[in-house]
């Protein structure tokens, strides 16, 4: 018996989907710096969030993260516990900004402000945890700049990365179109 | 309809002051977090991560600490501390050399001794632009 799914079920599915092969596709690229790496996967993330707002952008970004946990072998390890309380306080920070000030006001920020939010919530969130949990060692704040400005690089490449996507989705989409110009 | 009206619709005023306030952020931690180690002032003594004994960089002595394999001598002079010899193979703690400033640590891993350097982290020194092991 198939259980009954709405439309919405399948899109987040479809755009996890997306977002688990970018994750996965990443984590085969090796990195110069431990820590490092550019989540490009949160492009997804960030076109859902202003196509279809934060509950299923939330979702989304969940879901990628255990999805690919299980597909890289990594669920319940060091990396995992990373990368989850990484998205939850991205998503967290994104939230809130989305909650006072929403996408659509001439107030509201734009990707690339959302990018930024998430990357600092996310960057914060790891050193803590990793702090907390693997590496209690103060000399790890030392590390929180150099950390920080690579994520702040990948932040805006993300964020221009989501407004190339969405204004490309846009022009094929007279009918349903996030920001109308 | 023009791409780049679509494109445009996408930057906002408040992009530019989250931006801002990142990079702002950004400096302000790298001044922060990035301050030159000062001098040290004080020596802790571990064995086999237990806390030994403290001692003032001030007093010029030398100690005979018992560890796991055997004795290993320590000496403190001028405000720095080194390993003067250990029972262990490699003499890495040895060949390491003088340590001086806070946070700063020598190990004899082999004889399961550490000596933790603290104390001072206000105070600049700017003898040595970067140290790399």
């Amino acid at each position: 018996m198939l259980a009954a799914t709405t439309l919405r079920d399948r899109q987040i599915a479809g755009f996890t989907a997306l977002a688990v092969m970018i994750h996965v596709l990443e984590a085969s690229v090796p990195s110069p710096l431990p820590g490092v790496k550019p989540g490009l996967a949160n492009v997804i993330t960030l076109v859902v969030l202003f196509r279809h707002g934060w509950v299923a952008a939330l979702w989304v970004a969940g879901l990628r993260v255990l999805v690919s946990s299980l597909l890289l072998g990594s669920f319940m390890t060091p990396t995992f516990m990373l990368s989850g309380s990484g998205a939850i306080a991205s998503m967290l920070a994104m939230g809130v900004a989305y909650g006072l000030f929403g996408i659509r006001h001439r107030y509201s920020p734009g990707p690339m402000g959302y990018s930024i939010l998430a990357a600092w919530g996310h960057m914060a969130a790891q050193l803590w945890v990793a702090w907390l949990l693997f590496i209690p060692h103060d000399g790890l704040w030392r590390l929180a700049p150099v950390l920080l400005t690579a994520s702040t690089v990948f932040a805006a490449a993300t964020g221009w990365a989501a407004i190339k996507l969405m204004t490309w989705l846009d022009e094929r989409s007279s009918h349903n179109v996030a920001v109308k110009p | 309809m023009p791409s780049s009206a679509y494109f445009l619709k996408y930057f906002r005023v408040a992009d530019l002051l989250l931006w801002a306030a990142a990079i702002a952020g950004l400096l302000l931690l790298y001044a922060v977090l990035w301050k030159p180690a000062g001098a040290a002032n004080e020596l802790q003594v571990m064995v086999d991560n237990q806390l030994l004994q403290r001692l003032a960089l001030s007093e010029n002595q030398q100690l005979a600490v018992q560890g796991k394999l055997g004795e290993s001598i320590i000496e403190v002079r001028n405000g720095q501390a080194r390993f003067v010899s250990s029972p262990c193979r490699n003499q890495v703690c040895v060949h390491h050399g003088w340590a001086q400033r806070s946070g700063e640590l020598l190990a004899c891993l082999p004889n399961r001794i550490a000596l933790v350097l603290s104390g001072n982290a206000a105070q600049p020194v700017d003898d040595i632009d970067a140290v790399n092991f």
